[in-house]
């Protein structure tokens, strides 16, 4: 008997522990930096990081780390299918010409972080620097390619075989050639930072080689 | 004593410190991030005192120097043979006489001299030099100072540095030769130390390039950002970091980085080139201070560069009371701006994260200073290295005030000299150096010879 009641004080009371916890009255957690002490204190600690409840609210949002890193990660594009993806768009990767598409994708593996065989070391799957950066100036040295080719590419025409389209004649971003490029359908946001780019840029036509280089760039940020 | 109710929860939630670096590295495994992602994390979230324990790069950034055509003479200058420098004969190829000091705290023996540059640095800091491989009289770059088992060591450097991705891996400077090594990258060859400013130019930021005009590539990376914003994952915590980076790098992009490595006359002030300094050293200079700044920004993990090359036979006419010195102030000057610039990447001094390692073709006969003959005793040649610490610091192998060589063997002991083995093991302890003590990461091409408590620091557990 004696234990039960033990038992059942000590339910009671982790109950209310586990209700502070999911209700916090206020704000007990002292200031960034309050707690900071040296080597001599003898709970020296810093508080300064992330805080619980952001954490919380984050876990809730987007779900345990076990979930969210399967379905939320941002590994970099492979070598290979940034290959295929200029392929794709009518990018020779074969050219030769110094600074072309081509020659930037095939002399950059390292930096764009491509599995080193003979030195036993695998592809890189984050996103760095350096991969990211070469990455982007290829699709810049691409646009005008891809903006020559649109109208001719297999992945760019709709059900019933009819090309899609960049730009009108007026240099307005037109949604088939902006969802070509994308691989999901354009949005209107999408279209309109498509138009304000041509505007904005020095002249239109950089405009538009400007607006196709960060699409893709933007859309083949991760694999 | 009662809990509070904040370290209850600390508890509760698995929050402390601790518990914090290993979630954050168990979610950096677990998502693929690189070393340096889970680094900026952590910097992020807890701080750079936390961040820094992991943020070690797996590699040194290395800086091979090749003083072909007798160049290599001017390091036996600054780092004279222990006996020749004590023996005090005025014939010897020692320009201070008298003026020889021990340094304390190092493995082996060193004597340094008012010339010497990174004289103020702790013992353990200071140079290694390795008797090691023949002397090639008047060949710009010498092989059998630079081969380990088949391999060239700048391309093992490359290739060991492959763990750290940067945008070019290695650059060499006019027609010095990096051989071979499985794995090595392909260098960027430039004219000169000023060269390589070029090299780290983006093809759209370059003249003529789509980026090349400052509000386009302000308006690219607007854009970019703008865009980026309309994926539906990009604002997840799980891919921040990531589209921060990438963020960085559409920055980058545009950047022309000639104003950001550009030589300026204050560097130029700071390494005491003037009017009077010799082209030969001013180009090493000016080469040291592009590179400091491409390491800063993780740029290049390697460059590979000529020196001197002035076969100074008539050194001891009066050259040596001007070169030395001036060469010293670029020295020291290079190893002031590596300590005291941090890595962008890995927040640590560059001074802690490069290897520098020095070769050519003779370093002339140490025991006649007249006209400075070609010939060496044993046919010797020396490479000199700093480590940044990962070598026992001092001579391995000698040659003494009666010309008499000494090489060293596998243990590290004084032994008849053999070019082809102290050169083999000279060229992995190089390698050792530059993947920090892993013994491991360089058995591809040591093919097993041990370094770790021999030639290299062992590794800290």
């Amino acid at each position: 008997m004696k234990n039960f009641l033990i038992l059942g004080l000590l339910g009671v009371g982790l109950g209310a522990c586990t209700e502070d916890l999911s209700k916090p009255a206020d704000d007990t957690t002292p200031p960034a930096g309050a707690t900071s002490g040296d080597q001599t204190t003898t709970f020296d600690h810093d508080n300064s990081g992330i805080s619980p409840w952001d954490l919380i609210d984050r876990l809730e949002k987007e779900g345990p780390p076990k979930y969210t890193s399967h379905v939320h990660s941002c590994p970099k594009v492979r070598v290979a299918t940034l290959g295929n993806v200029l392929t794709s768009l009518g990018v020779n990767i074969g050219n030769a010409t110094a600074l072309s598409a081509g020659d930037l994708y095939r002399s950059g593996g390292n930096a764009l972080g491509a599995a080193n065989f003979a030195n036993r070391i695998r592809e890189n799957i984050g996103v760095s620097t350096s991969g990211a950066s070469r990455e982007f100036d290829i699709f810049a040295a691409a646009a005008d390619e891809i903006i020559a080719n649109v109208g001719t590419l297999e992945r760019c025409k709709d059900a019933g075989g009819n090309p899609a389209t960049l730009f009108d004649t007026s240099d307005a971003c037109l949604p088939t050639g902006i969802t070509c490029l994308l691989g999901v359908p354009a949005s209107v946001a999408h279209l309109d930072f498509c138009n304000l780019t041509i505007q904005n840029a020095s002249d239109h036509a950089t405009g538009k080689r400007i607006a196709v280089a960060a699409m893709l760039a933007a859309a083949y940020t991760c694999e | 004593m009662a809990k509070s109710k904040t370290t209850i929860r600390d508890e509760r939630q698995q929050l402390t410190r601790r518990a914090l670096i290993k979630w954050t590295v168990a979610a950096g495994a677990a998502l693929g991030v690189s070393r340096a992602k889970v680094f900026e994390i952590l910097e992020g979230s807890a701080g750079k005192g936390l961040a820094m324990a992991a943020a070690e790069s797996p590699t040194t950034r290395s800086v091979h120097i090749v003083a072909g055509n007798g160049g290599l003479a001017w390091f036996q200058l600054f780092w004279p043979q222990v006996d020749i420098a004590k023996a005090r004969n005025p014939n010897f190829a020692w320009h201070k006489i008298g003026m020889e000091t021990d340094v304390a705290g190092t493995d082996n023996p060193l004597v340094i001299g008012p010339d010497t540059p990174f004289a103020a640095m702790p013992g353990s800091r200071q140079m290694t030099m390795f008797v090691c491989g023949a002397n090639e009289t008047h060949t710009n770059n010498p092989q059998s100072t630079v081969g380990l088992n088949g391999n060239n060591i700048f391309s093992v450097a490359s290739a060991l540095q492959a763990s750290s991705p940067s945008v070019i891996p290695i650059v060499t400077i006019g027609d010095v030769d990096i051989g071979t090594a499985p794995g090595a990258a392909r260098p960027a060859n430039v004219g000169d130390g000023g060269g390589i400013v070029n090299l780290f130019n983006s093809a759209a930021s370059r003249a003529g390039g789509l980026l090349s005009n400052l509000a386009d590539a302000q308006l690219y990376k607007s854009h970019y950002d703008s865009f980026t914003q309309l994926n539906r994952a990009a604002n997840r915590s799980t891919t921040k970091s990531a589209y921060t980076t990438a963020s960085g790098a559409a920055s980058f992009l545009g950047t022309n980085l000639a104003s950001k490595l550009q030589i300026e006359q204050t560097d130029l002030d700071r390494y005491g080139v003037d009017g009077n300094t010799r082209n030969n050293v001013a180009d090493i200079a000016r080469t040291f201070i592009v590179t400091v700044k491409a390491f800063k920004m993780g740029l290049t993990n390697s460059v590979v560069m000529p020196a001197m090359r002035d076969d100074p036979h008539g050194a001891f006419n009066g050259d040596v009371n001007t070169v030395p010195a001036s060469m010293k102030k670029v020295f020291d000057a290079f190893m002031n701006d590596l300590h005291a610039t941090t890595d962008d990447n890995t927040m640590q001094s560059l001074a802690d994260d490069t290897v520098i390692t020095i070769h050519g073709d003779t370093t002339k006969d140490p025991t006649d200073r007249n006209n400075w003959p070609d010939g060496t005793p044993g046919n010797t040649n020396v490479v000199y290295v700093y480590s940044a610490g990962h070598l026992k610091s001092g001579w391995f192998g000698s040659v003494d005030r009666n010309g008499k060589a000494l090489g060293f063997g596998p243990d590290g002991k004084a032994a008849p000299y053999n070019s082809a083995n102290t050169a083999k093991l000279g060229m992995a302890s190089i390698a050792y150096a530059i993947a920090k003590r892993d013994e491991r990461a360089i058995a591809n091409f040591a093919n097993g010879i041990p370094i770790s408590g021999i030639f290299g620091r062992p590794k800290d557990l």
